[in-house]
């Protein structure tokens, strides 16, 4: 009976659905976490009678064909890249990028990594870092006896120093944008990794076309919609069921085929 | 050998059938733009000894239901559902094929790809490109592609003369032999997916049907097995 293991490929699914569901509202507070949907596509089908074939000699055609499904693959599990709220949190170091782009963050192997997650920390030795200690690129290092910190929506990093009248320039931040943002892979930590799907970075500064503006003392929300999860998580559950009990009418039905006597 | 073993056997091997197109209906639940399909049965006649006829059952086709599927709002900018009759074409390595699943995403070149990073047709069959920092996307319900800076395509709808001809291709895409015929009645609608058309009570009462029927045919297949043993037995015992 192939409808026992199609409804296998549905239970499948329908167990991704809930992984990716849960994975959502797992990260419900995590700072600019995008949520995440499973695609579902049907897999092959298998011609049992082709449809356009001569069913005479007179050249009549067969107007629908059989056509037996093999049941669902999970075709992607991609990003919805809109923005998350944005909540006011007065510490300085918070930045939140209110429109398109990313912060470049560069990691202990060299590697540069990618985040939206802005709630940003000084190093030792005045530098402006993650909360995981990886370094901001560009490099902005913040000089002793710095008493204010202002970025402006520009990226332009001030510095107020104990014992100065005015503040003094101390950086530019910059951001990247991509061809294909849901094409980013996810490293964790928020963080996330080009691949060759989302196109090469573009750098621009904050505030320029098509880059957003930062927002200091800001953090961008997840964007997940915990009603529209919560909705998801029970079509999910009534799909699985719906699966489920497919193949037990199969099995009952395979039970009826060994008691033939 | 008596035929009425082999009818309720063409029964119980059209419940199989039967039994994989609900599978994959109830299987393909989540997928969008999928569209139910329905077995169809006929009688197939056979001449038997003596002149009558005896009917088994064939498979005849599979109906696709063509009904449109639930609307469901995504708010992805790239997410589009055709509110009414008609297909979207996609370019593949096998030609164009259509599409109702109309879930996309941008390549790195900036065209509008399917999951499978098959191009979706704009007119002429042209992909559709969005400019590099060129901000989000807007779709009009007239198929319209634009962003900030100005009209980048437009997305044509079709549809066919007999959509029943078309054939499911996996992947959510559908091909035909029939020409497309262009509409602009039907309006795309932005930030939406059409769901699976699959009724779940019907999917569900066909499925019990058909265990049902499986159970029927199998107790008329032993009811026709004893009858055949004892009038065997009757027949052979010596007076």
């Amino acid at each position: 009976m192939r409808s026992l293991s199609i409804a296998a490929t549905g239970m499948l699914a329908q167990q991704l659905n809930v992984e990716v569901i849960s994975n959502n509202i797992a990260n419900l507070n995590t700072t600019a976490f995008k949520a995440q949907r499973a695609e579902f596509q049907d897999l092959l089908y298998q011609n049992e009678r082709n449809v356009g074939a001569n069913s005479s000699d007179t050249g009549t055609l067969v107007p629908v064909g059989v056509q037996i499904g093999t049941g669902v693959k999970a075709a992607a599990v991609y990003r919805i890249t809109g923005q998350g709220n944005l909540v006011n949190t007065n510490n300085a170091l918070d930045l939140a990028i209110s429109g398109r782009g990313f912060f470049q963050v560069e990691m202990p192997d060299g590697t540069t990594t990618y985040t939206r997650a802005g709630s940003f920390q000084l190093s030792a030795t005045g530098e402006i870092v993650t909360a995981d200690g990886f370094v901001i690129q560009p490099g902005i290092t913040l000089p002793q006896n710095t008493t204010n910190i202002t970025v402006n929506a520009n990226g332009q990093v001030l510095a107020q120093v104990a014992g100065q009248l005015n503040p003094q320039t101390v950086g530019q931040l910059q951001l990247v944008n991509f061809p294909n943002e849901a094409g980013l892979s996810q490293q964790g930590s928020n963080l996330l990794a080009e691949t060759p799907a989302s196109g090469a970075p573009v750098t621009g500064n904050p505030g320029s076309t098509a880059f957003g503006t930062i927002q200091q003392g800001f953090l961008e929300t997840s964007n997940v919609n915990v009603v529209s999860e919560i909705t998801n998580l029970i079509t999910a559950q009534r799909a699985y069921e719906m699966n489920s009990k497919v193949i037990q009418t199969s099995d009952q039905m395979m039970s009826t085929l060994n008691q033939i006597q | 050998m008596d035929t009425s073993t082999y009818i309720s056997l063409s029964g119980m091997a059209a419940r199989d059938q039967e039994m994989a197109v609900l599978a994959n209906n109830i299987a393909n639940m989540s997928s969008p733009g999928f569209k139910a399909e329905r077995m169809m049965f006929a009688e197939y006649l056979a001449n038997a000894v003596g002149g009558s006829q005896i009917s088994y059952v064939t498979q005849a086709g599979n109906n696709h239901d063509m009904s449109q599927g639930p609307l469901n709002h995504t708010g992805n900018p790239l997410d589009v559902a055709l509110n009414g009759d008609g297909w979207m074409a996609i370019t593949t390595p096998a030609g164009t094929s259509y599409t109702r699943s109309g879930h996309f995403q941008l390549d790195p070149q900036g065209e509008i790809v399917t999951s499978n990073g098959y191009q979706l047709q704009g007119d002429g069959g042209a992909p559709i490109v969005v400019p590099a920092g060129a901000g989000d996307v807007t779709i009009s319900p007239d198929g319209t592609v634009s962003t900030r800076q100005g009209t980048i395509g437009h997305i044509p709808v079709v549809t066919f003369a007999n959509p029943q001809a078309m054939t499911a291709e996996a992947n959510n895409l559908y091909n035909t032999g029939e020409a497309p015929q262009p509409t602009t009645t039907t309006p795309i609608m932005q930030g939406t997916v059409e769901d699976s058309n699959l009724q779940p009570v019907l999917a569900i009462t066909r499925l019990m049907n058909a265990a049902r029927e499986m159970t029927a045919e199998k107790n008329f297949g032993d009811a026709e097995n004893n009858r055949l043993k004892t009038a065997i037995e009757r027949l052979g015992k010596t007076v």
